[in-house]
């Protein structure tokens, strides 16, 4: 859908001017002189942006910001003004503009304002459409993400939340693992029952085996009180059992038992308690050659992985950093953080054509330590970490599991220069030898635009 | 739990920007740093293993000072490192030593910045070859030249 625009100003001239200016970049535009009779429009239409001077008869801009932003919160706001102060700049931010603009500007300065207030709108609308799914779904956490693998994920979670099957939850460190275990719980016929989470290469293997199943009083030196085990505190529930590639050998065997015959007894007791858990599994290790080396069980690999879940890296979905970039920063700001309205382009470009190696969990990082340094309402490249700023990084990684289809890797290969050349198609056609009707025709069908 | 990183140098030969980045990404995502000192020695000679005794001594010293010299500053930052010398064929010694240890997260080429540049030789360096056999990615790390600053162009 095309952007509309409203621009106010009592000076007919900069009014043409700026009018002008957004056409030929294709917005649709109205401008007006009176901003009471602007107000009156915006009852009929809705407008993305409102771009307004501050001194004007009749009303001026600080009022018609804050009559805007009580009735239309969804638009976006951009002060100008030719008699800028700091105070009123930051009055401003304070009751929600987008940006205040100092006269005189360029007219470069003033469509990449726009842009910028266009994107932010653009990337919070998205956002607000999942929360609202979020809502509609009593809070259930939900992957942050539009790419088609993450979109692919999110229907399988629906699909198999409700049946009790097994799951195993395959991906890299960051990757989300813990989140959509939570997603296929909060939508399983569980949800009312708790959901328990145990790392299995943070115990040696006496403590997990006491951590899972718990003890009896007197059970070993020390033991003075009994304790249950977590898969007893998780009965009725779901069990999250996280890097289950290093759970010790022998420990694999007793937790077999006890999913397939559905009862445990304590360390130490000779009680036998019934348990009714879910298991959901997850680990960032190849999980089939370590069965292949004997190091993973083979029974147990079959018990766990009834359904897989492959999780892709960050730099799998690239498309999805912008996404999860203003969440994160929504989320930062919920909790008491700095309220960040952008992230320069400069911010933007370095964030994007980073590794991620650390996955969004590294985003999450980057994003946290820039807000917190940050003087303004705008993430910008200095408030990166250096050595994203100052280095440039190459990753070599062999396809995981089956080969790449010659589709993949042509879809691969456009969204990469689609980053890389800033979607300058004639560019990305250039390098491609192939003509533009082409290119469209290839973004278009890999659903690239 | 592979929170760790694992930086990899070839000959003593180490580039301070891919020690920046490995330190840099260690304290964002709190993980711990592993360094392995390759140095490239063939075995396979007729060779008296007593004429290499004293140049195995030599490298061990000379490499075990620089491997120690790396790891301080880590240390200092409050990273958790922990530092391994292989000798013999670089590519096999790596293969060897990722099989005795749990996966890592990521593997950064600490030996130079010309890596990308001789992966695309048609005689490439022995850990491109490699790099596809890898569990988790290996990164080379240059400086950036102003030219390739990523969206100034744009602004």
């Amino acid at each position: 859908m095309t952007p509309r625009i409203m621009i106010i100003d009592d000076d007919r001239l900069t009014l043409k001017r700026l009018r002008r200016l957004l056409e030929k970049k294709g917005y649709k535009v109205s401008s007006y002189t009176n901003p009471l009779g602007a107000l009156k429009q915006m009852e009929n239409f809705r407008y993305h942006l409102v771009i307004t001077d501050v001194k004007m008869p009749g009303m001026d801009g600080m009022d018609l910001l804050i009559n805007i932003k009580s009735h239309l919160s969804a638009t976006e706001v951009i002060l100008m003004t030719g008699y800028a102060s700091i105070d009123k700049a930051i009055e401003a931010t304070r009751e929600g503009a987008f940006y205040y603009l100092e006269k005189p500007f360029t007219p470069e300065q003033f469509l990449d304002t726009v842009e910028k207030a266009l994107h932010h709108l653009q990337v919070h609308r998205e956002i607000d459409k999942s929360n609202i799914i979020k809502k509609k779904e009593s809070d259930i956490p939900v992957i942050i993400g539009k790419s088609p693998k993450i979109r692919e994920i999110e229907i399988l979670v629906h699909q198999i939340a409700p049946t009790d099957c097994s799951v195993l939850i395959t991906g890299d460190s960051g990757s989300g693992k813990e989140l959509v275990a939570r997603s296929i719980h909060a939508l399983s016929q569980r949800a009312k029952g708790p959901f328990v989470p145990v790392n299995c290469g943070a115990f040696n293997e006496t403590l997990l085996d006491n951590e899972l199943f718990g003890h009896e009083k007197g059970a070993f030196t020390g033991a003075d009180s009994s304790k249950a085990g977590l898969l007893e505190i998780a009965d009725k529930g779901t069990v999250f059992l996280d890097e289950i590639g290093e759970m010790p050998h022998s420990m694999q065997v007793k937790l077999l038992r006890i999913l397939q015959e559905k009862e445990l007894m304590r360390v130490g007791g000779n009680r036998i308690i019934p348990v009714d858990v879910r298991v959901v599994s997850a680990t960032s290790k190849d999980l089939k050659a370590e069965v292949a080396a004997g190091v993973f069980r083979k029974d147990m690999y079959y018990r766990i992985n009834v359904v897989n879940i492959k999780l892709p890296s960050l730099k799998e979905r690239p498309e999805d950093i912008p996404l999860l970039a203003y969440h994160i920063l929504k989320r930062l700001y919920r909790n008491g953080g700095r309220k960040i309205n952008s992230i320069s382009p400069r911010a933007f470009a370095l964030i994007n054509n980073y590794a991620f190696p650390g996955n969004v969990r590294e985003l999450e990082n980057i994003l946290e330590r820039a807000a917190a340094i940050t003087d303004s309402d705008e993430i910008r490249a200095c408030d990166l970490p250096s050595d994203l700023i100052e280095l440039e990084l190459h990753a070599y990684q062999r396809p995981k599991g089956t080969m790449m289809t010659l589709a993949e890797i042509e879809k691969d290969y456009i969204s990469h220069l689609l980053r890389t050349t800033h979607h300058t198609r004639t560019k990305i056609a250039e390098i491609l030898g192939i003509d533009r009707a082409s290119l469209w025709r290839k973004i278009k069908k890999f659903d690239l635009d | 739990m592979n929170h760790e990183v694992l930086i990899i140098f070839e000959n003593e030969q180490v580039f301070s920007g891919a020690l920046t980045y490995a330190r840099e990404y260690a304290m964002r995502t709190e993980s711990r740093v592993s360094f392995l000192m390759l140095v490239s020695m063939s075995f396979s000679t007729h060779d008296f293993m007593g004429a290499k005794r004293n140049i195995l001594q030599k490298i061990e010293a000379k490499a075990g000072r620089l491997l120690a010299e790396l790891t301080e500053t880590f240390i200092q930052k409050g990273i958790e490192t922990s530092s391994a010398l292989r000798i013999g064929d670089p590519s096999q010694e790596v293969l060897k030593f990722l099989a005795d240890r749990p996966s890592f997260q990521a593997i950064v080429w600490g030996s130079g910045e010309d890596l990308p540049a001789s992966c695309k030789k048609a005689v490439k360096h022995w850990i491109c070859d490699l790099a596809e056999n890898l569990e988790c990615p290996l990164l080379t790390v240059s400086k950036r030249s102003k030219k390739k600053y990523p969206g100034k162009k744009g602004r």
